[in-house]
């Protein structure tokens, strides 16, 4: 249990840390309205045109998905790599089939040509 | 008329009303092409790239339309250094429009004054006196080899690197510095002139090119080695933006960037002026027209720019540097077209002469110019990170694009 | 008008707040020394009595102390060491060779207009900041510095570090997200792609440790890579530690791998709207993260704080200062000057030339030198904490360098041949080496049964 306060109190520690100094950089630093040119979004001195928050590309999407399932992977592989020593031989068997089942799903992917960009 | 893009001035978290005097309504489309540009498809979004952005040589403005990562379509968008330096030339005496043309193209002036000057010399009918026409070879080829090594640098620059430019600006500033020795300048020499050049080579100019000559070549393939061997850079530039042999001539293409489709044609040989023809040297041409064979074709012009600055220091004589010339420039009425085989191409001038001491009509091809139409072709398709690539690659310097 | 009323009117913003807060902080000062002085016993009985409170501020404390120090000798570093591969010199004003120029840029930073434009998102815009970096403060309290230098020994070490290191990108995404901006977007999501790509190989390459050890406790990892140099991972589990380490590169968005920022591509990328102290924190978070992952990678595969040989000699040298009795200040005051006056005497002897003044400064010097040696061997040899801290600082350091040497080396990887990398071989290649390891530990258990 220590450990989780020690956690959350070193969450509170930075974020004060963080915010303490925000705030004394807002107090000694000067701060200018500025014209329209400052208060436009940057785009290498051109007006911004289109939509910025559209729909984008859908090649991300895909290498998210696919990391959703070798993540939950990831959580059983731990746990397992932990008693190893006490499964031994059933423990690698049994998660030969498994690591095997999501490398078919790996190389449906890759048949398909998710991972290589679109 | 395209109704899904929405200029984002309206967006209400910017809040400028219509009536403002800040207000800038939406590009309204002109040509088929550009409405065609203009129309976004699902997921499709714009993004500027300059002319106020890290990467663009000079102050280019590329309008790229991304999907996702991959580049649907692109238009550079040019004249953000526009001088007009043809029409400042019609009203400038011959001897004023050669350094006008001086800084189109500022990482290698010398040959956007060789090509007017080449030019103003058949109008007026002039032999150049040979001691004269080695030291332009002699410049020039000190110039090529200033601005290749530059164009090295900046193609790993533009890469990611950020070593190989400073390197290789170890070279460029120690020839540089060689030229100011020799013409008073650093950047725009203006040491052409009409029948010869300003004077003749001086102490400080020989004794630096000696040292220089001395280590040029095993320095100069030193620095080569941080990008040559690099798998990184090989991998991002092999296959990327290939252009074919036919394409090529179709759009005018010149220098390097053809020799890299396996055309070897150049001027030097082709056409030949000052003492080329006497000169040994090797057109180096490679055949995939790639990213990676425009550069390595570059680094070879190096080489042979080398061997050929020694054959010059080996038989250069002696004489006058200067043709007899009046003063005033007043040739024949007539017109004449000079060219010259630069870094990036070919720069040609064409003037036309009425008599009177100032040119009627001057006329400036220049290859970047010619060169950035390919940009477009080249990236369709490609990622955001292969429009650097290949715009580097291609090597176009905007001074010269926007004239 | 008054003096005073002069003197406040020419002040600077700035130095209106130092003008009132430096009186406030010495009459505070001065009130806790007394206070401190009167009531220290009843204090020191406090504390001793509520250890564990005493023991986390301690920690937070250290641990400010190891993130700020850390990250301006990073920055430092990396602008000096990035000159001298371009041969340029680099930072030389500040300081020695240059050396406080970081800090002087954090001041700067800090001084900054920290500019909101119109069109972000204001709540996201300022809270990505402090999400990055808290991501990259909170890693640092399981590093083990040393067996008696960690600050808490998480039993799930390991996962803590892959489970807090990887919200990072999530503050990456809340800027590039917020800022309403296409540059931040493309670095937000870039940064979102590749850190979840590269997510998978580096959990997955440890995978073969926690097999070997049992256990996903960092001070325990580092206990089971003591003895030789051959029991470090990085020999036992060489395929592990380069996958490891390409994805730590991905991870603290270093080159060859820092598409998010990529300034020739996407300006600044999720950072381009950010000014100011805001940006800062991006900043300095991004040199506390090379320092991270160096550190976890000296911890896993480098032995962590294990001397890479163990001394056959252990010199144990007692100094009972209390025995020297009233010859303790005395030998205090005057060892300094007779130690001095020793080392000049050679020099001064030497030359006729040299000045009495520049022998007595060159025997200063050497004395100091001397002494500074004397001490850290003394300390070195009786504190064995210190010495496994300097060989954990040597080996983190040395990645550090690594890492600064590639960016001044490399050229950026294409995105997409960054992702194929990740999930063609990388992932591949670390199931292997998971197969692989629980296959030698099959054997050799069914072996020694």
């Amino acid at each position: 249990m220590t450990g989780l306060w020690y956690v959350l109190g070193f969450a509170g520690a930075g974020v004060s840390f963080v915010f303490l100094t925000i705030g004394l950089a807002w107090l000694i630093s000067h701060r200018v309205r500025g014209s329209r040119g400052k208060q436009l979004p940057y785009e290498s001195g051109i007006d911004t045109y289109g939509d910025t928050h559209g729909r984008f590309g859908l090649s991300f999407y895909l290498y998210a998905l696919l990391f959703v399932a070798f993540d939950v992977e990831i959580v059983f592989i731990y746990i397992w790599a932990l008693n190893f020593k006490v499964l031994l031989i059933d423990g690698l068997v049994s998660m030969a089939v498994f690591i095997g089942v999501l490398l078919i799903g790996l190389a449906y992917a890759w048949r398909k040509g998710v991972l290589s960009w679109r | 008329m395209p109704q899904q893009t929405r200029p984002s001035l309206d967006d209400p978290r910017i809040s400028i009303p219509a009536g403002s005097e800040w207000y800038e309504p939406a590009p309204t489309p002109q040509t088929e092409r550009q409405a065609e540009f203009l129309t976004l498809k699902d997921g499709e979004m714009f993004v500027n790239m300059g002319p106020q952005h890290p990467s663009t040589h000079g102050v280019l403005r590329v309008v790229i339309k991304i999907d996702g990562e991959k580049v649907v379509d692109l238009d550079p968008v040019l004249g953000y250094l526009h001088r007009g330096v043809e029409k400042l030339c019609e009203n400038a005496d011959y001897h004023q429009a050669i350094c006008y043309t001086d800084p189109l193209e500022y990482v290698s002036s010398l040959f956007c004054e060789a090509a007017p000057v080449a030019a103003f010399e058949k109008l007026m009918e002039v032999d150049v006196p040979r001691r004269a026409q080695y030291i332009r070879v002699l410049t020039m080829e000190l110039n090529r080899i200033a601005s290749h090594t530059l164009f090295q640098g900046w193609m790993a620059l533009d890469l990611g690197g950020l070593t190989p430019i400073l390197w290789s600006f170890i070279e460029r500033d120690e020839i540089v510095d060689m030229l100011a020795a020799l013409t008073g300048q650093k950047l725009l020499y203006n040491y052409y002139r009409i029948g010869g050049v300003n004077g003749d080579l001086n102490h400080e100019f020989m004794s630096r090119l000696g040292t220089w000559m001395s280590r040029a070549a095993a320095q100069i393939d030193s620095n080569l080695g941080l990008i040559n061997e690099n798998e990184l850079f090989v991998r991002r530039t092999r296959g990327l933006g290939v252009l074919d042999a036919k394409t090529a001539l179709r759009m005018g293409v010149t220098g390097p960037n053809l020799r890299s489709t396996g055309v070897p044609y150049d001027l030097r040989r082709d056409r030949p002026y000052l003492v080329y023809p006497e000169l040994e040297f090797d057109i180096p041409t490679r055949t995939e027209g790639d990213s990676l064979a425009r550069y390595l074709v570059r680094i070879d012009e190096i080489k042979q720019s080398i061997r050929i600055i020694d054959q010059v220091l080996h038989e250069m004589p002696d004489g006058p540097v200067m043709a007899k010339l009046p003063r005033l420039i007043r040739p024949r009425p007539g017109r004449a077209f000079g060219a010259v085989e630069g870094p990036r191409g070919v720069y040609g001038t064409y003037a036309i002469s009425d008599g009177t001491d100032q040119p009627f009509r001057m006329r400036i091809h220049d290859p970047s110019f010619v060169h950035l139409q390919l940009v477009g072709p080249l990236t369709r398709g490609n990622l955001i990170a292969d429009t650097m690539a290949v715009m580097a690659s291609l090597d176009p310097v905007m001074g010269g694009v926007d004239k | 008008m008054s003096g005073a009323a002069l003197v406040w009117a020419r002040l600077t913003p700035a130095g209106r707040i130092l003008a009132v807060l430096l009186p406030v902080l010495a009459v505070g000062g001065a009130l806790t020394t007394a206070l401190l002085i009167v009531f220290g016993g009843a204090i020191a009985a406090t504390i001793g009595a509520n250890l564990p409170i005493v023991r986390f501020l301690a920690a937070s404390v250290i641990t400010f102390l190891i993130t700020v120090p850390t990250a301006f000798l990073l920055i430092y570093m990396e602008m000096k060491i990035i000159a001298l591969m371009n041969l340029r010199i680099g930072p030389d004003r500040i300081g020695p060779a240059g050396a406080v120029m970081s800090i002087v840029h954090g001041l700067k930073v800090l001084m900054k207009e920290d500019y909101t434009p119109p069109s972000v998102d204001v709540p996201v815009f300022t809270l990505a900041p402090v999400v990055v970096y808290l991501a990259s403060f909170m890693t640092v309290m399981v590093i083990p510095f040393a067996p008696e230098l960690t600050s808490v020994g998480l039993e799930l070490g390991l996962l803590y570090f892959f489970a807090i290191g990887g919200l990072g990108v999530v503050g990456l995404m809340m800027a590039g997200w917020s800022s309403f901006n296409k540059y931040s977007l493309l670095g937000g999501i870039r940064a979102a792609a590749q850190a979840i790509s590269y997510e998978i190989p580096l959990t997955l390459s440890v995978v073969g440790i926690v097999i070997l050890t049992g256990t996903l406790s960092l001070p325990k990892i580092v206990a089971a890579q003591s003895g030789s140099l051959l029991d470090w991972f990085i020999f036992r589990q060489p395929l592990a530690a380069i996958i490891f380490f390409i994805a730590i590169t991905a991870e603290a968005n270093r080159t060859p791998f820092d598409n998010t920022e990529a300034d020739q591509e996407i300006v600044a990328g999720f950072a381009t709207e950010y000014s100011g102290m805001r940006f800062g924190f991006f900043f300095f978070a991004e040199y506390v993260n090379v320092f991270i992952v160096s550190a976890l990678f000296s911890a896993v595969f480098l032995g962590g704080s294990n001397a890479p040989l163990v001394l056959p000699f252990h010199p144990e040298i007692i100094i009972n200062l209390g025995s020297l009795g009233i010859m303790l200040p005395i030998l205090a005051g005057i060892a300094p000057v007779i130690g001095t006056l020793v080392c000049a005497a050679p020099i001064w002897f030497a030359s006729s030339r040299i000045k009495t003044w520049q022998a007595l400064v060159a025997g200063f010097l050497i004395f100091g030198g001397l002494s500074t040696a004397a001490i850290g061997f003394w300390a070195w040899a009786m504190i064995p904490a210190l010495g496994n801290l300097i060989w954990f600082l040597i080996k983190t350091f040395s990645l550090v360098f690594v890492f600064v040497w590639m960016r001044g080396t490399l050229p950026r990887a294409r995105i997409d041949q960054l992702m194929g990398f990740a999930w063609k071989w990388l992932l591949p290649a670390s199931l292997l080496n998971i197969f692989a390891t629980a296959l030698a530990v099959l054997l050799t258990t069914s072996g020694g049964n």
